[in-house]
């Protein structure tokens, strides 16, 4: 399997070092080979399903006749929900800032008042004081995951904080914002109704306020449920398919990298790290491009997602390929060159979703990265590294937000997310 | 844990019942940890069993509040067979617990005031004590109650027997019906908004 870190486009912005590094623009806009692949979302869909085992129909719609609203996710088990799941159409980020004064007491408290909520919402029942209880009935999927930043670990136990509990070191490519940046506690709130988020995230946000207040937010949208097969990779605001090289749900390497060793923490046993960056791609630019430029920035087919060297999308790129001139049919600039590790071995589990604040000040829009693996040191900061030193898609991408959350694991009923630390 | 969904509409009722039967379980342990009392001067008549037994609170929740009064509300059902009379609570944040309901005041206002008689649910029936509906008022809480915190209320029904339940504490801007009593007016719970 390829890997699945390739597919993280969104980095770097060099476009100085790009040129340095001796592809022209003219090869950019005519080099490759831009065959049509005939490969279809057909094969994609039959991917994840088998991969999933999720209540997924044979015409690949949930739950056959199509009751999205009363799809449920469980909410308690050893894994936090809303990680290990095909993607819901809709997701909400919320970063909190704890209100000085909390203390551990005051931080279970929050934590047993989130889960008291997400259990209940995320199972299609109003929460406690819920002032609008019809708007619980449809969750479609609903899922709440609670991460911990580093101001909460260190608020509650500052030897319990791993080492990777922190802002990613700063890559040359960066030009983040605090505006994204950074937060104590995290919400990530999804679903396949987005009305459904708005009343879970309303209810949470109110009901911890005493504790911790809202820092940023973001909104991001992936295809509606039923517009393409369930489980198949979706496709970015640049057109391209998105996350090929995700390890599969329920698979080894999935739980390798995303349930594995978390350096030696007990309480994240279960648990894992949550990296996730705001990546504006710049739209305006990106329509220069003719449609080989734009396969050669990747190295893959945008219509198959297969790479240049190959003819369907979950193919291993052959990076060693030559023209009948002797040039490399897959740049070794190119993403998918830059982002594969060593063995191609999955390094990290992606997920993104698009956003679009394209208003009256100009085009606005691009993708909320993220990214689950145990050790984001080890296993994601490598990859980003290699893409900040030189990536073709460093041109049209620009990192302007990021954030380390710790993910701590599920509990059973009667806990509460978050007991194994606070 | 599997995060796969349940995605059938009928499975999803069946879950829901068994959720049900859940919480009943989870009820009648907590019954048998607490004892329910029953008194010599039970004033129902032929009961079979204690309203305590045939009671069960569901999702129980107290208004966050710094000092004062505030209200208590969650769902009562009535599992047995005859009529239950909630009668009155008692509680060790606040020495004074009242059962309340809430009647129309002069000016379009909701106003609060003490139920006589306590609140009766019929057998096999439930019945909800909400903000802006009947509801256990305690009326003069002395440390603040915080958010996500709990709150242990007897309840005590008129046949005497007794039922401990705890109440989570919710941070909640509603419920602001005057009360009319006899030391005067107040509401509930202002000084937990800000």
């Amino acid at each position: 399997m390829p890997t699945h870190s390739e597919s993280h486009p969104l980095s770097p912005s060099d476009s100085a070092r790009s040129t340095d590094s001796g592809l022209s623009r003219r090869r950019l806009l005519f080099g490759g080979a831009a065959g049509l692949g005939a490969a279809g979302l057909g094969a994609a869909g039959g991917f994840a399903l088998g991969a999933a085992g999720s209540s997924v129909g044979h015409d690949g719609r949930v739950g056959g006749s199509v009751d999205v609203g009363s799809s449920i996710v469980p909410f308690h088990g050893r894994h936090q929900a809303g990680i290990e799941i095909q993607p819901q159409a809709h997701s909400s980020y919320l970063a909190f800032g704890l209100v000085p004064g909390v203390d551990r007491d005051g931080i279970r408290r929050m934590l047993r008042l989130i889960t008291d909520d997400a259990s209940r919402l995320t199972s299609g029942r109003p929460a406690l004081a819920d002032t609008e209880p019809e708007l619980a009935s449809t969750p479609a999927r609903l899922t709440v995951t609670v991460g911990f930043g580093p101001g909460l670990v260190d608020r509650v136990e500052p030897a319990a904080r791993p080492d990777w509990l922190a802002p990613l070191p700063a890559f040359s490519i960066d030009r983040l914002d605090e505006e994204w940046s950074g937060g104590d506690l995290l919400l990530e709130v999804a679903a396949d109704d987005p009305l459904s988020i708005a009343h879970a995230s309303r209810m949470l946000v109110k009901d911890i306020r005493r504790y911790a207040v809202v820092r940023w937010r973001q909104d991001g949208f992936r295809n509606a449920v039923g517009s393409v097969a369930h489980g198949s990779t979706q496709r970015n605001l640049f057109g391209q398919l998105d996350g090929t090289a995700n390890p599969a749900i329920g698979s080894d390497a999935f739980r390798r990298v995303v349930w594995g060793s978390s350096a030696g923490q007990a309480w994240l046993s279960g648990g894992t790290s949550y990296v996730i960056r705001r990546i504006a791609m710049n739209l305006d630019t990106w329509d220069e491009l003719d449609r080989g430029a734009r396969e050669q920035a990747v190295g893959r087919r945008l219509d198959s997602g297969a790479p240049l060297t190959g003819t369907s999308e979950f193919e291993a790129p052959d990076l060693a390929a030559r023209t009948a001139a002797g040039l490399p049919v897959i740049s070794p600039i190119a993403h998918v060159a830059r982002a594969r590790s060593a063995d191609g071995a999955p390094q990290i589990m992606r997920r993104g979703y698009n956003y679009d604040l394209t208003a009256a000040g100009g085009t606005d829009a691009g993708q909320i990265f993220g990214s689950f693996q145990a050790d984001p040191v080890r296993q994601f900061v490598p990859i980003q590294r290699r893409l900040a030193e030189v990536d073709l898609l460093n041109i049209w991408t620009t990192p302007i937000g990021s954030a380390v959350f710790a993910i701590p694991p599920g509990c059973a009923e009667g806990g509460y997310v978050g007991e194994t630390l606070v | 844990m599997s995060s796969f969904t349940l995605a059938l509409p009928a499975p999803r009722r069946a879950r829901r019942s068994r959720l049900t039967v859940a919480l009943a379980a989870a009820t009648i342990t907590l019954l048998a940890a607490c004892g329910p009392t029953t008194t010599e001067e039970a004033a129902e008549p032929v009961s079979a069993a204690p309203a305590s037994e045939s009671a069960q609170i569901l999702d129980g929740w107290v208004k966050a509040v710094d000092d004062g009064m505030t209200g208590a509300f969650g769902t009562i059902e009535n599992s047995g067979d005859v009529e239950i009379t909630l009668v009155g609570a008692t509680t060790s944040v606040s020495p004074m617990v009242e059962l309340h309901e809430t009647v129309s005041g002069s000016n379009d206002s909701s106003m609060m005031q003490q139920k006589e008689g306590g609140v009766t649910i019929a057998a096999g029936a439930s019945h909800e004590l909400a903000p802006g509906a009947d509801h256990i008022m305690l009326m003069s809480v002395a440390e603040p109650l915080q958010p996500g915190a709990e709150v242990v209320l007897v309840l005590e029904f008129s046949d005497g027997s007794t039922l401990e339940h705890a109440f989570i504490v919710k941070e909640f801007t509603g419920a602001n019906e005057e009360y009319v009593g006899d030391g005067g007016m107040g509401d509930m719970g202002d000084d937990a908004d800000g």
